[in-house]
């Protein structure tokens, strides 16, 4: 590594925990979808009550396709903490 | 420990062996001698292991057989065989000192790939090169790149579901493992790798064969 000062990694550092907490903003998504697709399938339960098997599986399929949005920004972000911000942190531990 | 960079156990004929590797031969070890027993006896009235093997085929036949009809068969195996596979994959989380091969990259953009290939591959042979590529200027010729985009983005969403599930799972479970060892990541463990394992594993196979068959038509 070029002599980057103490102060250059520490820049590095915080930038990397911003971004990666901006990432995990992309969470909102998916709980309003999931909790829209509930509402709406309570509702088709309801209106028919002998299809709660078929609507169950396919709110949880909608749910698990729905959650992709926040699983991508929460991989983005554990992925930059992990391959960004703790090498770095354990070379200034090492200094 | 959680590590980004693969762990190379040891060089198979100059090939590194990583550790997620030497997992995936483990479970398709055990999937071999399983189905071994399973059709040691085959009886008319399925019993023990038969019964279980012969559900999980009739699951996945019905899974293709309702989505693409009945040529869709042809792509029974693949989608059986990527079902089974992830599904073991996801559970084999579960074991402790055993991190979910699915939760690496390398193994779900593989799997991704596979998926991508074929379901070009097959719309290809099916409707031809031409209308195979005209279809890339559906409604208009600049809407080319979306349509590219569109189709990568497939791809990258794919096979990243099923990564950052299954990575996030690892990482919350590594995380409560710092702070209360043994108990309550081991809890937290199993639901990441029973529940949201089996619903990732449905839903990729699922997708595969909606990719496969949205392409064919």
């Amino acid at each position: 590594m070029t002599d980057v000062t103490f102060w250059g990694y520490v820049i590095i550092i915080s930038a990397v925990a911003i971004g990666s907490g901006l990432a995990m903003i992309a969470g909102i998504g998916p709980g309003i979808g999931e909790g829209y697709a509930a509402g709406k399938a309570i509702e088709a339960v309801a209106r028919q009550p002998e299809a709660e098997n078929k609507i169950r599986t396919y709110l949880i399929l909608g749910d698990a396709i729905a959650e992709s949005t926040g699983i991508y920004s929460l991989a983005i972000s554990l992925f930059l903490i992990l391959t960004f911000a703790r090498p770095l942190f354990n070379l200034i531990l090492a200094r | 420990m959680i590590n980004i960079e693969p762990v190379i156990l040891f060089h198979l004929f100059g090939i590194p062996v990583p550790d997620f590797v030497v997992v995936i031969w483990g479970v398709m070890a055990a999937v071999l001698v399983f189905v071994f027993f399973a059709t040691r006896r085959l009886q008319a009235v399925p019993r023990g292991a038969q019964n279980v093997a012969e559900l999980m085929m009739g699951f996945f036949e019905d899974l293709v057989k309702d989505m693409m009809g009945e040529p869709g068969l042809m792509f029974f195996p693949l989608i059986a065989t990527i079902g089974i596979f992830t599904l073991l994959l996801n559970l084999a989380g579960i074991i402790p000192f055993v991190d979910a091969p699915t939760a690496r990259l390398e193994t779900t953009f593989a799997l991704g790939i596979m998926v991508f290939v074929v379901s070009h591959g097959y719309a290809i042979k099916r409707k031809g090169l031409g209308t195979y590529l005209k279809g890339y200027i559906d409604p208009y010729v600049f809407m080319l790149p979306l349509n590219i985009i569109g189709e990568l983005g497939k791809l990258l969403s794919h096979s990243f579901r099923l990564y950052g599930n299954m990575f996030g799972g690892l990482v919350m479970t590594f995380v409560f493992y710092q702070l209360v060892p043994w108990v309550v990541p081991g809890v937290l463990n199993v639901w990441f790798g029973v529940f949201v394992g089996v619903i990732q594993s449905l839903v990729f196979t699922m997708l595969a064969v909606a990719y496969i068959q949205v392409l064919a038509e």
